[in-house]
């Protein structure tokens, strides 16, 4: 599993990157978008430190002097004073309560947490950007009736089918992100519907039509590399969201495994005992509210570097 | 206006109607039921509650039944608080949330829509950034780190302030659950307010009035102010709802015992008319709210008429 | 939901034969040149929201709590645990033990000034095993074969055919269908507590409302809000109200030991609850509002025998060896807990258990011998034995599921992977078999070391399925012995060989209890306690 999840996050970045050049090169309209982005300071800067976090959840272990699961028995027997963060024990961010390395831990809980995040919203975003680009192109009484099947789903309390699907279906982190992802497409789908309907009227599109360009190549060349900038957006603040619900399906225990771990596991612990051992609280803490910063901030330079308003 | 309320009540009734089965369907299908105890009851003791509540019965009937029952206002018993029906439970639990939320919301809207034009009107200055961060904190802090954290420093230590309880709705108790909710709400209303914002003065209208030498605040509070609260409203109708369920945390830490718990807890006890009876309740409030979001967002925005 | 396990004993009753008591009555006994508090007024933290405060349909520890200062039922139990006069202020038994006379006071009044009579404790009997009211408690009344009991539940009875009967207004008889020694300690528990008749059918399941509820305890319910609080206010038409201090009680049902703590630091709760890790620095900070007493309760491991390899004792008693107890209760429960080897916890009344041989062995002798044993069953790192440890969502759970996967791992061939589960979805599992090590936890229904030995028969709640041919005929023959220690230390030693359970710990109750709050019984066996026997010190 840890493999398996460092390899899937690799792989995401990797897929990332290959997305960037293919897409960005070329045209003016994302040139234009990076070179604001990249001039937008706060975002730079968040963009630079959650790709500190990632590699810290990919290659932390490579440091740690225990593995997440294996318990410090002197440790254990106190955990206050024994599992104080220090350098000549081995246990950097010090021990949880029952004395297992803290450091080790917070750099699993970093790739759960990072990974239910970025999955959980690429399934959500995949589904739901099918899904609004397909009613709204196909258009007629298909679009009516999908987008009131999107408004049925609407209604249904979304904690609530999170909760039933993770005691039916166990606790495998696969599922946690399916789950999650599976019911939080909706939005996704109604914005590029909607994007896609005022796309299609454009002038751009009507011509290429006029030109006796294909249904299928106006989909691919026109209107998918525009909604790619709200889709993009929609992620970078839809993944810190996904995060935060993770850290709330711990608090009901209903999260990961143990001895797996995620940071709302681990706050959910530390909050337990921040009187007495702050550090069990602080470190996941930390590494939770700077990616969520990050993340916040990154979106809104995004937006503001995609913004069509703005050219 | 009246066609549009009559359209929307219809659409509702199909909506509700999946709405239930599914969740009816979930909720029966999960392992385990509402009388499943660790000793284990003799099976003729079974059998008796089962008669009684109806469980014995095929599934689709037990859905029929409780779908008639619903219609006739009947959300059916408890499975868990046995001297209670749903009805007796849902609408005090639902004031408890409701009145949270909306001092939370009230709070949240005036403040974030203040700190989100303050921070639009000093777009990208250290006044924009140390608002936004400030705001922030308050969405990446999670309310069962906040909720404990409120209640250490002003229950706690300083003694300011009970550490939980309800009791009517008495000022001193709302307090801390309120602030919780609230700067949950605050950052991101400023966030989209900031937006908003961004964009009206951007657009061609506001560019004219500047033109025109019209007085900045004047522009602001007559011309921009409208058009920048429709992504405020849209986002609100939904919002509400949320923080209703969301309310879970708030509920448990300081035990004020509102609707949040009570859906939390129906669905891992097995409640099956709790869970249904809330999700019946937030399925009409989130449809409600929206078409409320929709009426007030065609008084504020001239182009859309019903 | 932990909670809702019952813990009402019923001490087995040593002389059963006529009794009439001399010894003084439950009340606020405050000691002479006490200065009380102005504001009598009590509030504690009550672990969970009652299911119901009817109680004849109560199941579970936070309803009975309030039922016992709700009601009151024939006898109350007095602060070690032993009966004491409550409606009934004397009884009697025939010769065969088959016949109970209760003889009961004059003046016990309802909270509307109707008298408590013999026919309300018919009503409340009889509803008891009406399959019509469908109580979860029904079987309690099966346990001293009232006469009927069982098939007026089955529905081939009507209730009315109970054996019991109303001589007068104030003479109540039971009949039993055999001579069942302990069945006089049974009616302190809320099942057999009397309800208001006419006050049941006017207002059906909605009796029990604030508006509604007449009782005839010490308090009356005051106010009821669900998940919040819940108000108590004197009864002033109670027998013993003069002996009663406390004005108003006020249970509130506070679920997260964080928030109990934080409410009594805050100093909302005179009785409060803690988080077990911040004993250590609970012990400097208020050391003497920490109460820490036995339970009747044991904690263990299920092994399903049913699924290979756990049907060889072999690797059942490995993992149970390797098992560091001392580690688990002092560093993990930490609070005062006993390292467990048998099933029946040691204080268990009239019943001196035997230490299990493996007890005694010093902890590397039981890992060489584990080691052994895991050898012979076939395991080894090359071929290690995959284990999936179920547990329900509790922090605590999961700590013990912690440490012991990982005392699994260091010392045999073992791998674990930990299975946590919510309440519901792991009762069904384990009905089902469908785990092969399951943590379980067990406390005593009445104080006699059969409800534990009981478990393990092949008709107990036995969800490992392990059956022993001998096992059974001890706990069977045991029935109708006058001293069943030895059968009970046989049972024991054919647990310990066999090992198809692995007992880790036996529990304790731990509470927080300011220094203002007097005559609080935190010391009785089975934590039942009544709220007019406290009274508010001023500070």
């Amino acid at each position: 599993m840890l493999f398996k999840s460092r390899q899937a996050v690799s792989q995401l970045a990797a897929a990332l990157a290959d997305n960037d050049n293919a897409v960005l090169e070329g045209r003016s309209l994302w040139q234009d978008a990076r070179r604001r982005f990249f001039h937008n300071k706060a975002a730079v800067v968040s963009l630079f430190i959650i790709g500190l976090i990632i590699l810290f959840a990919l290659g932390g272990s490579q440091f740690a002097q225990y593995s997440y699961e294996e318990i410090d028995w002197l440790a254990l027997s106190d955990p206050v004073s024994l599992g104080r963060p220090s350098i000549e024990t081995g246990h950097y961010f010090g021990t949880d309560k029952l004395g297992r390395d803290l450091y080790a831990r917070t750099v699993q809980g970093s790739q759960i947490s990072l990974l239910v995040g970025i999955l959980s919203s690429l399934v959500a975003i995949l589904i739901g950007t099918l899904y609004g680009a397909a009613s709204g192109f196909i258009g007629g009484r298909v679009d009516s009736f999908m987008m009131r099947i999107v408004e049925i789903l609407s209604a249904m309390p979304f904690m609530f089918f999170v909760i039933m699907l993770m005691v039916m279906f166990g606790r495998q982190i696969i599922l946690i992100f399916v789950a999650i992802g599976a019911v939080s497409w909706l939005d996704m789908a109604r914005i590029v519907r909607g994007q896609t309907l005022s796309l299609k009227n454009k002038e751009f599109i009507e011509a290429a039509n006029a030109c006796g360009v294909s249904q299928w190549r106006i989909l691919v060349r026109h209107i998918v590399p525009n909604v790619l900038g709200i889709v993009l957006v929609y992620a970078s603040l839809m993944i810190p969201g996904m995060i935060v619900f993770e850290s709330f399906i711990s608090f009901l225990g209903l999260g990961v495994q143990e001895p797996q771990t995620s940071w709302g596991a681990l706050i959910n612990e530390g909050v337990a005992t921040m009187e007495i051992a702050l550090w069990q609280l602080l470190f996941p803490l930390t590494f939770l509210v700077v990616t969520l910063f990050c993340f916040n901030f990154v979106g809104d330079g995004l937006r503001d570097a995609l913004d069509p308003k703005e050219r | 206006m009246l066609s549009f309320i009559i359209k929307r009540a219809l659409e509702a009734i199909p909506t509700m109607l999946v709405l239930t089965f599914v969740s009816f369907m979930l909720m029966y299908l999960a392992p385990g039921s509402p009388f499943l105890t660790e000793k284990g009851m003799p099976p003729e003791v079974l059998a008796n509650i089962n008669a009684k509540y109806n469980l014995d019965k095929p599934l689709l009937e037990q859905y029929i039944i409780y779908l008639g029952n619903l219609l006739q206002g009947d959300f059916g018993p408890s499975f868990r608080y046995l001297d209670f029906s749903i009805n007796d439970l849902l609408w005090p639990g639902l004031v408890v949330s409701a009145t949270i939320g909306m001092w939370a919301l009230l709070f949240a809207v005036i403040s974030g829509i203040a700190m989100g034009m303050m921070a639009a009107l000093n777009r990208n200055k250290t006044t924009d950034y140390s608002i936004m961060t400030i705001a922030m904190l308050g969405i990446v802090l999670p309310t069962f780190v906040m909720a404990p954290l409120l209640v250490l420093l002003f229950s706690i230590k300083l003694r300011w302030l009970p550490a939980g309880g309800w009791n009517d709705g008495a000022a001193q108790y709302l307090v801390l659950p309120v602030i919780a909710v609230t700067t949950h709400l605050v950052a991101q209303i400023a966030r989209i307010t900031r937006g908003s914002l961004i964009e009206v003065l951007n657009s061609n209208f506001i560019r004219t009035a500047q033109a025109k030498g019209l007085p900045f605040r004047y522009i602001i509070f007559k011309h921009a102010f409208k058009p920048m609260m429709l992504p405020v409203v849209s986002y609100l109708g939904p919002v509400f709802v949320g923080v209703l369920t969301g309310s879970v945390v708030i509920d448990v830490y300081f035990g004020t015992g509102g609707i949040g718990q009570h859906f939390v807890n129906g669905a891992i006890n097995r409640d099956y008319s709790m869970v249904m009876g809330v999700t019946v309740l937030l399925g009409v409030m989130y449809i409600f709210f929206n078409a409320v979001t929709d009426i007030v967002y065609a008084f504020i925005d001239p182009k859309i008429r019903y | 939901m932990k909670k809702t396990k019952l813990l009402q004993s019923m001490l087995l009753a040593s002389a059963v034969a006529a009794s009439s008591l001399s010894a003084p009555l439950m009340a606020a006994d405050v000691p002479a040149g006490t200065k009380l508090a102005d504001v009598q007024e009590f509030v504690r933290d009550n672990g969970a929201e009652p299911g119901s405060l009817d109680p004849q349909k109560i199941e579970g520890v936070p309803g009975a709590n309030i039922a016992r200062d709700l009601f009151e039922g024939l006898l109350n139990q007095s602060r070690d645990g032993k009966e004491q006069p409550g409606v009934a202020t004397s009884w009697s038994a025939n010769a065969d033990n088959t016949v109970y006379t209760f003889n009961l006071r004059k003046d016990a009044k309802w909270s509307n000034g109707d008298t408590v009579t013999a026919h309300d404790f018919v009503y409340a009997w009889q509803r008891a095993v009406d399959p019509a009211l469908a109580s979860p408690y029904s079987w309690y009344m099966e346990i001293p074969m009232i006469v009927n009991a069982s098939k007026i539940v089955g529905g081939e009875a009507e209730p009315s055919s109970l054996g019991v009967r109303a001589v007068d207004d104030f003479t109540f008889e039971v009949t039993l269908e055999g001579p069942v020694p302990f069945f006089v300690k049974m009616v302190t528990h809320t099942t057999m507590f009397p309800v208001h008749k006419a006050t049941v059918e006017a207002h059906g399941d909605k009796w029990t409302q604030p508006e509604n509820i007449v009782t005839n305890g010490a308090y009356t319910l005051a106010e009821w809000k669900i998940n919040e609080r819940m108000e108590l206010t004197r009864n002033t038409n109670y027998w013993n109200d003069a002996k009663t201090v406390i004005n108003k009680v006020t249970h509130l049902p506070i679920e997260a030991a964080s928030a109990s703590l934080a409410r009594y630091r805050a100093d909302e709760l005179d009785f409060g609850n803690f988080p077990t890790e911040q004993i250590k620095q609970l012990r400097k900070e208020m050391g003497d509002e920490i109460y820490i007493t036995p339970k009747l309760c044991t904690y263990y491991y299920i092994l399903n025998t049913q699924v290979a390899p756990y049907g060889d004792a072999r690797v059942r008693k490995a993992l149970s060896y390797a098992i560091d107890r001392d580690i688990i209760t002092e560093h993990i429960t930490a609070t005062g807990q006993l390292p467990a080897y048998g099933l029946t916890p040691e204080i268990i009344a009239n019943f001196d258990p035997q230490a299990p041989a493996y007890a005694s062995m010093s902890q590397a002798d039981r890992v060489a011998e584990a080691t052994k044993l895991m050898a012979e069953a076939g395991y080894s790192d090359s071929n290690p034995l995959n284990i999936n440890l179920l547990y329900n969502t509790s922090e605590g759970h999961k700590k013990i599921a912690i440490a012991i996967s990982q005392m699994w791992k260091k010392d045999l061939p073992v791998e674990t992977s930990l299975e946590n589960q919510e309440w519901k979805t792991y009762l069904s599992s384990r009905n089902e078999g469908n785990f092969t090590v399951a943590r379980a936890g067990w406390c005593g229904d009445y104080n006699e070391a059969s409800t534990f030995l009981d478990l393990m028969t092949s008709t107990g709640m036995n969800d490992g399925k392990w059956i022993n041919a001998e096992y059974d005929e001890l706990m069977a023959a045991s029935k109708t012995m006058s001293d069943p220690s030895a059968n009970y230390n046989r049972a024991e030693e054919i647990l310990a060989e066999e090992m198809p359970i692995i007992p880790i710990y036996q529990y304790t109750g731990v509470n927080l209890i300011k220094p203002r709050v007097g005559g609080y019984a935190y010391d009785n066996p089975e934590g039942n306690v009544y709220s007019r026997d406290v009274y508010i010190k001023a500070e």
